[in-house]
């Protein structure tokens, strides 16, 4: 990692008191995505991107990585501080494969990674997110049966919470059922991103407005406008 | 009589004479600052107080009445004096059958044929008893006899003189029982009639009320007397109900949403509405309203301006760039506004329940509002709700719609709110490897550290240097708050916090006692974030000259440093400075001052900085002798200082960095450390290595001679023990990651002990030679590392091991 980088993460970590939200955001970048997909996956995360900026506190305590997958996973943006990052990069689609397992690895140890250095600082932290978008099959099954179980033991163990959603009808729910015990993955109908990361902001915002140790009541019931439970 | 002769008078009393304390004395709200105006002379002559005193101030505060405050306040004055050499306890096992009066008549009695005496004291009994002995000539000596007191206009000290004018005309009187209250009790804005206190909590709260009308849709509630409100614009919606903007101007209207009225919603509003608060910071409700049928919907309220304290000054980054104008002044004076308006709302025996950063709008240091105050506990009615990180430690996961808290609950919030002004936003539990903000509060453990009382995992980075730059009163205040040693004690009063806070304000307003910017110097940064930790002249390291600042540092070893590697937290003595650690006592930097000349502990007391104790002989008098577990017996007075060998007050008033700042000492004895750790991690290394060498040596010998030969041998033996003792530098080189204050030190120390090895080896041609050469190197490379570094590196690194 680029030592720049590497200091300013780290001065986030002494200056701000605020307890974090890491969200990994875990995209299929894959060729199936190209075009008006990637378009409108690129603009939700934009909105997502601004919501949080919007808001006070979550601006403090939201921090966003971004990891794509086709042929291989990318880190296209790792945890900082959301002031920043004053617009996210835009995606392309990059490759004919869905490396999903390598993708759910690499956000994974991100976080991983990231949680560690909240605890050698002494920041305060909530449950860390991974939001999972694909639309189709993984190109490298083993390694998303291994990402999967990891997935659900983190959280299991009350480590992570999991958003798995599904991208249109070619979207392969089966595996993405792997990735969480807890519940079901969602499925995104047409192309609304835009609502889904509005949704996903507003989550964000409660969260960071909750304190840490408090019992979030999912607001699973904002999906009905824009989705379906599968 | 001027000001200054009174002070002169006082000052030459306390040189002269030997000093004995009464407790009212203490309990005066000018004893922290006779303290720090004395410090000098106090460090070579001390405060004897009597063991007696601090069982009365112990049993005030047991009492828990309107002398609560100025007891803590005595007591946590005392300790830090004590501990800093100021004040000695004293006390025999007699002395418990009777009040402090008498203990201090008995001594004057003993030993007014050796010494001057003077009693500092409040009482004009005790004064009136001292003055008649001395009158009456009881006392067959021309020893002086004075009581000095705390004047009851201005609460400076003066000499007291004796009531029947000899010696200066009697100041006005006083009633002296009861003990005399501070005066910042008494200077306070009327409250209304406080509310009643109540045991139990009221019936019915949950029973709901039945509204058929939709007032938000028809825009209007009615006060009594069917006078119309309108509600003209609704500014804020919430789990609760929502606030609307009205056409009576400067007033909101708050409407409950219709499931969550209740009987107890309204009888709570129309107690808290029998007052009238006079108090523009509490948004109280002024008057119930009702809808078209007469079913009460909600109240009126005064609207308050600014912004929530948690959008504000609790993401300091943010806030830095909105108020650049804002300092550590400003924090410390909206510190002192909240404690106000709490202060305010105890008096009137209202709880505010749930304090939180977001009930607290913030328009500028001296303007705050409190809102939602419908939450407040008054009488039998609780605040239903709380934030986690505000809710002590025994309510944690309490119902609190079913459960009244009692005012130690909420002075553990105040606590909470007050800690994370003055260290902008952060949770006082939140510590390295910590867990979430509830579970951290359950466990207790506050990671900042209080002079001699270590503590670890305080968050890195500027948390650190604001706990530094805190007085350490605040400090010890805190620390009473939040460790776990001081779990089911009373909590700190809102009026101790205040005088706290104000004598913090007093400092910071001086301007010789603070900085800004991120070039350190010494006294307080007046910066919310400082970037580096608080620098004490003549204490611990000097200034640096240059070069990075203590954040700089931080996160450049943070950064560095692989999560795998630090997956343990730090200890915070592992990395804080010297000038943090323990160090000399108080009393004995002013004896080691020069006569006349000016004290540097002079200085530091006016910086209200109670320097902490360290050394071996001090903590025996700390803790101890405050709970009186330990007391030392016998009341005589002492001309000597306390028996203790020359040797061992000069070594025990050496600190850390004096001790290895010292060129000759560090070069004598980091060779000994380097190679303890070295060795300590590469034990499994230097085994092999010595069977390899063992083995060489084996077959070297059964060619080419006897083990005689080896030992002594030639120049080729020489080189190759010389190359052996190489590869431990070399180790040491490896090792050098270990080391936590800098990764240069073991590649220093072995490359030189490697080089050192093989040319002495070489040039003498023998092992032994080559023993010595490494040794001469190792010094040679950790000296060549000192100069490089600085010597505060040298002394943190010879009190920091690998493994702590």
């Amino acid at each position: 990692m680029a030592r720049e980088l590497m200091l300013v993460r780290t001065e986030d970590l002494l200056l701000n008191p605020t307890n974090r939200v890491p969200i990994a955001l875990c995209l299929d970048a894959s060729g199936s995505m190209a075009g008006a997909p990637m378009d409108e996956l690129n603009q939700g995360v934009r909105v997502f991107f601004d919501a949080l900026q919007a808001d006070p506190i979550a601006k403090a305590s939201a921090e966003v990585a971004l990891v794509t997958f086709a042929d291989r996973a990318e880190t296209a943006v790792d945890f900082q501080g959301l002031e920043r990052i004053s617009q996210p990069p835009v995606m392309t689609s990059t490759g004919g494969l869905t490396s999903l397992g390598e993708g759910v690895n690499l956000a994974l140890d991100l976080l991983e990674t990231r949680k560690d250095e909240y605890q050698n600082a002494g920041v305060d932290y909530f449950q860390p997110w991974l939001v999972l978008m694909t639309d189709a099959q993984p190109t490298d099954i083993s390694n998303a049966q291994q990402a999967g179980q990891r997935a659900c033991d983190m959280e299991g163990q009350g480590k992570l919470v999991v958003i798995n959603i599904g991208i249109g009808t070619s979207a392969d729910m089966n595996t993405l059922a792997m990735f969480s015990k807890k519940h079901k993955p969602f499925s995104l109908q047409g192309l609304k991103f835009r609502e889904c990361f509005q949704w996903l902001s507003k989550s964000v915002i409660r969260v960071s407005q909750s304190r840490p140790g408090e019992k979030m009541d999912w607001d699973y019931k904002g999906i009905k406008g824009w989705g379906t439970l599968d | 009589m001027t000001q200054t002769t009174k002070a002169d008078r006082v000052l030459e009393a306390l040189k002269t004479h030997k000093i004995l304390g009464d407790t009212c004395f203490f309990m005066d709200r000018g004893f922290t600052r006779f303290l720090s105006d004395y410090a000098e002379v106090l460090g070579c002559n001390p405060i004897l107080i009597p063991k007696k005193v601090i069982q009365e101030l112990k049993r005030i505060e047991k009492l828990g009445d309107h002398r609560l405050p100025a007891a803590q306040g005595a007591l946590a004055s005392i300790h830090a004096a004590v501990s800093d050499g100021m004040a000695e306890v004293r006390g025999e096992a007699s002395d418990d059958h009777t009040v402090a009066d008498n203990v201090i008549s008995r001594v004057v009695e003993q030993h007014i044929v050796q010494h001057n005496i003077v009693v500092l004291t409040n009482d004009r009994k005790l004064r009136d008893w001292i003055y008649a002995k001395k009158r009456s000539g009881c006392f067959s000596t021309k020893n002086s006899l004075l009581v000095i007191r705390f004047g009851p206009q201005r609460g400076t000290p003066h000499v007291w003189a004796p009531a029947d004018g000899s010696g200066g005309g009697a100041p006005p009187v006083r009633s002296a029982h009861p003990r005399p209250r501070p005066s910042h009790i008494i200077k306070r804005p009327n409250v209304p009639q406080p509310f009643a206190r109540s045991k139990s909590i009221a019936s019915n709260l949950d029973t709901p009320l039945h509204a058929k009308d939709d007032v938000e849709k028809a825009g209007v509630v009615y006060l009594s007397g069917r006078r119309p409100v309108r509600l003209v614009k609704k500014l804020a919606s919430g789990g609760e109900g929502a606030v609307y903007e009205t056409d009576q101007g400067a007033f909101l209207c708050k409407v409950y949403h219709s499931n969550r009225l209740t009987i107890g919603a309204q009888q709570k509003i129309e107690l808290m509405t029998t007052r009238t608060v006079a108090n523009s910071a509490i948004c109280w409700p002024l008057e119930p309203v009702v809808d078209g049928h007469g079913v009460f919907r909600g109240f009126l309220m005064p609207r308050a301006s600014g912004e929530p304290l948690g959008h504000g000054l609790f993401i300091p980054t943010v806030w830095r760039a909105k108020r650049p104008d804002w300092t550590r002044r400003e924090s410390v004076q909206l510190a002192v506004r909240v404690l106000e308006q709490i202060d305010y709302l105890h008096r009137m025996r209202v709880l505010v329940g749930d304090i939180n950063p977001m009930n607290i709008l913030v328009r500028d240091e001296r303007t705050v509002f409190f809102v939602d105050c419908d939450s407040f506990q008054v009488e039998g009615f609780p605040c239903p709700v709380g934030s986690p990180n505000f809710v002590a430690p025994e309510i944690q996961g309490v119902d609190f719609g079913r459960t009244l808290r009692t005012e130690e609950h909420e002075l553990f919030a105040a606590a909470t709110l007050l800690f994370m002004i003055m260290m902008p936003g952060k949770c006082p539990y939140s510590h390295q490897g910590g867990g979430d903000g509830a579970a951290n509060i359950c466990k207790m453990h506050f990671p900042y550290p209080l002079g001699e009382k270590g503590s670890t995992g305080a968050p890195e980075g500027a948390w650190r240097f604001c706990w530094s730059h805190l007085t350490r009163p605040l400090k010890e205040a805190f620390h009473r708050s939040f460790h776990k040693d001081f779990e089911g004690q009373p909590r700190i009063a809102i009026v101790t916090w205040l005088h706290l806070f104000r004598e913090y304000a007093r400092i910071l307003n001086k301007d010789s006692e603070v900085f800004v910017g991120p070039r350190p110097q010494y006294g307080f940064d007046l910066s919310i974030l400082p970037q580096n930790f608080r620098y004490i002249q003549g204490k611990g390291r000097p200034l640096p000259t240059g070069g990075e600042t203590d954040l700089q540092r931080s996160v450049r070893r943070m950064s560095t440093a692989t999560s795998g590697r630090r997956k343990q937290p730090t200890s915070i003595h592992g990395t804080m400075p010297a000038a943090t650690k323990p160090s000399t006592t108080l009393g004995q930097a002013a004896r080691r001052a020069p006569k006349g000349g000016v004290s540097v502990a002079g200085r530091y007391y006016a910086a209200g900085q109670y320097l902490p104790p360290a050394s071996a002989a001090q903590p025996a008098q700390s803790q101890s002798n405050i709970s009186g577990a330990s007391l030392p017996s016998g009341a005589g007075l002492q001309t000597q200082p306390p028996p203790q060998s020359t040797i061992h007050t000069w070594l025990t008033s050496l600190s850390a960095a004096d001790w290895y700042a010292n060129p000759v000492v560090w070069a004598l004895v980091a060779p000994f450390k380097a190679l303890l750790e070295v060795l300590g991690i590469t034990a499994i290394g230097g085994i092999i290595g010595a069977v390899i060498l063992g083995a060489a040596g084996l077959i070297m010998g059964a060619f080419f001679g006897s083990a005689q030969q080896f030992m002594f041998g030639g120049l080729t033996w020489g080189g190759m023990i010389g190359g052996g003792l190489g590869a431990l530098g070399g180790f040491g080189a490896a090792g050098g990651s270990i080391s936590k204050v800098d990764d240069r030190i073991y590649s220093a120390g072995g490359f030189g002990a490697a080089a050192g090895a093989v040319a002495i080896a070489l040039i003498a041609g023998s092992a032994w030679w080559g023993f010595l050469g490494a040794w001469l190197g190792l010094t040679g490379g950790l000296l060549a590392w000192r100069i490089a570094t600085g010597e505060q590196k040298a002394a943190e690194y010879m009190t920091t091991w690998w493994t702590s």
